[in-house]
């Protein structure tokens, strides 16, 4: 099932947290019509409480996050493939409609073939 | 013009593996301690993801008729169990977070490895050819690093810097874990070479266990053993040049040993020694100590030599050394030779 979440026509701004669990170096970006609305300020690639925008300019589009990771640092690809299944991320929008709502995990995570990057990504749609 | 020297020096080998009988790397501090201790090489060994595999690795090694698990063998790093939520780039590289300014010199003991061995195999040396069930535990740390001052604030800037290099590059290259980002590449490559950076000191510890079935109902110790080494590494000017300086230390007991009698007994030995080594990039010299005591009486023999090695290649070593070998009686030794270390650094202590 799709992931949504009621923002609302308010003139409010949406609140984006993320929290993301790796030891790889990880940025986290969200974006709506491709343009981004928040991001990570380090490589825990969280996002700490972050507006994204008033709730009628966003609603009824698509905030896309994706959170892009580097396991380099981690061994070699037995010990990245490791570490890629220990990936995990969570979402919490907050300030709509819906109040806050925990998206526990993202809908699909991606790597090259070495393992070296990872992209976990979560779409929600915005009503 | 290394080829050259190659061919040429190929033509004087000698058995460097001689030379690297009972040095140092003897002493290493075993990654798998259960294995050793049992004399079991680390191949074959299964390294579970997760307690579930764990157990169903113990399940389908389980032999019904003798009752007892058909020689499994696994080691583990619980750190890679855990999902906890405190698991971030920082915590792994040994600090706090993005505003800390200090190095956590425990922060080694989060990858405490663990090694298991339960096997079927003969370890007592009687005329008795009958296999005993066999239970291995062991344990591998680091207990103290102490990292460069500049670390923290070096690992951090550079870590930083690819953030906000990856935060820079388009949608459709930031979603997409194919697309290679080279001013980000550059810097995760700086995080790599800071992090493979040699402490200033380390410490580290292992020690495994062993006990024996010796028949359905009786269970007794087999061997112990426990590890030790400490290393300094003095920079030396720029680049990658240090003065390393190493002591370790070793105790082996075996319940179960052929005495020149023929009777079996105990024994146990120590060992300890020390190097000093001058690492100048591709070449490095150095001399190293051991002394080891028996517990049978056979006094205290040593091992003291001089040695200089030369990497050709990551693999390729020339390395000559002179000294005096264990034994009873003067045992002088002379060496030059080529070692084709199949990716293992240069003639150094374990780190």
């Amino acid at each position: 099932m799709a992931n949504t979440y009621q923002a609302g026509a308010g003139a409010q701004q949406i609140i984006l947290s993320v929290d993301v669990t790796t030891i790889g170096l990880a940025a986290t970006r969200g974006i709506v019509d491709s343009s981004a609305v928040a991001h990570s300020s380090d490589v825990t690639g969280d996002i700490f409480q972050s507006p994204i925008g008033r709730a009628a300019d966003i609603q009824n589009e698509t905030l896309i996050i994706g959170t892009r990771i580097d396991l380099n640092i981690v061994g070699d690809q037995e010990a990245r493939e490791k570490e890629f299944e220990k990936i995990r991320a969570s979402y919490i929008l907050n300030n709509g409609s819906d109040g806050q709502k925990l998206f526990d995990t993202f809908d699909s995570i991606d790597h090259n073939d070495d393992f070296t990057i990872a992209v976990a990504k979560i779409q929600i749609q915005l009503t | 013009m290394k080829k050259i020297i190659t061919i040429i020096l190929a033509g004087f080998i000698v058995p460097l593996q001689l030379y690297c009988q009972a040095n140092l790397k003897d002493l290493a501090i075993p990654n798998s301690p259960a294995f050793v201790l049992v004399d079991e090489a680390p191949t074959n060994v299964e390294s579970p993801l997760i307690p579930r595999e764990f157990v169903l690795g113990l399940a389908q090694n389980f032999d019904i008729e003798s009752r007892w698990f058909q020689n499994y063998s696994m080691d583990f790093t619980p750190y890679w169990w855990v999902t906890a939520q405190s698991r971030d780039f920082y915590s792994f590289a040994g600090f706090d977070g993005p505003t800390d300014t200090t190095y956590n010199p425990f922060s080694g003991l989060k990858f405490t490895g663990i090694s298991i061995g339960i096997l079927q195999k003969d370890l007592i040396p009687d005329k008795i050819e009958l296999t005993q069930k066999v239970f291995s535990v062991g344990a591998r740390t680091t207990l103290i690093t102490i990292r460069q001052k500049s670390y923290v604030k070096e690992i951090r800037q550079a870590a930083q810097s690819w953030h906000d290099a990856v935060q820079e590059v388009s949608n459709d290259c930031f979603f997409d874990p194919n697309c290679e980002d080279k001013v980000s590449g550059k810097h995760v490559k700086k995080v790599s070479e800071i992090l493979r950076q040699k402490p200033i000191f380390q410490w580290n510890l292992a020690a495994g266990y062993a006990v024996y079935g010796i028949n359905d109902s009786a269970w007794q110790t087999g061997r112990y053993g426990a590890w030790t080494n400490a290393a300094v590494f003095v920079p030396v000017g720029k680049e990658e040049r240090y003065l390393d300086i190493f002591a370790t230390g070793r105790y082996m007991y075996d319940a179960y040993t052929l005495k020149e009698t023929g009777a079996i007994g105990t024994s146990g030995a120590f060992d300890v020694g020390g190097k000093l080594q001058l690492d100048l990039n591709r070449f490095s010299l150095g001399g190293e100590a051991i002394f080891r005591m028996a517990s049978e009486g056979a006094g205290t023999q040593q091992r003291i030599s001089a040695y200089a090695s030369y990497k050709l290649y990551d693999s390729l070593f020339i390395q000559a050394a002179y000294g005096e070998d264990f034994g009873p009686e003067t045992n002088v030794f002379s060496l030059f030779g080529i070692n084709w270390g199949f990716g293992q650094e240069k003639v150094e202590a374990p780190k």
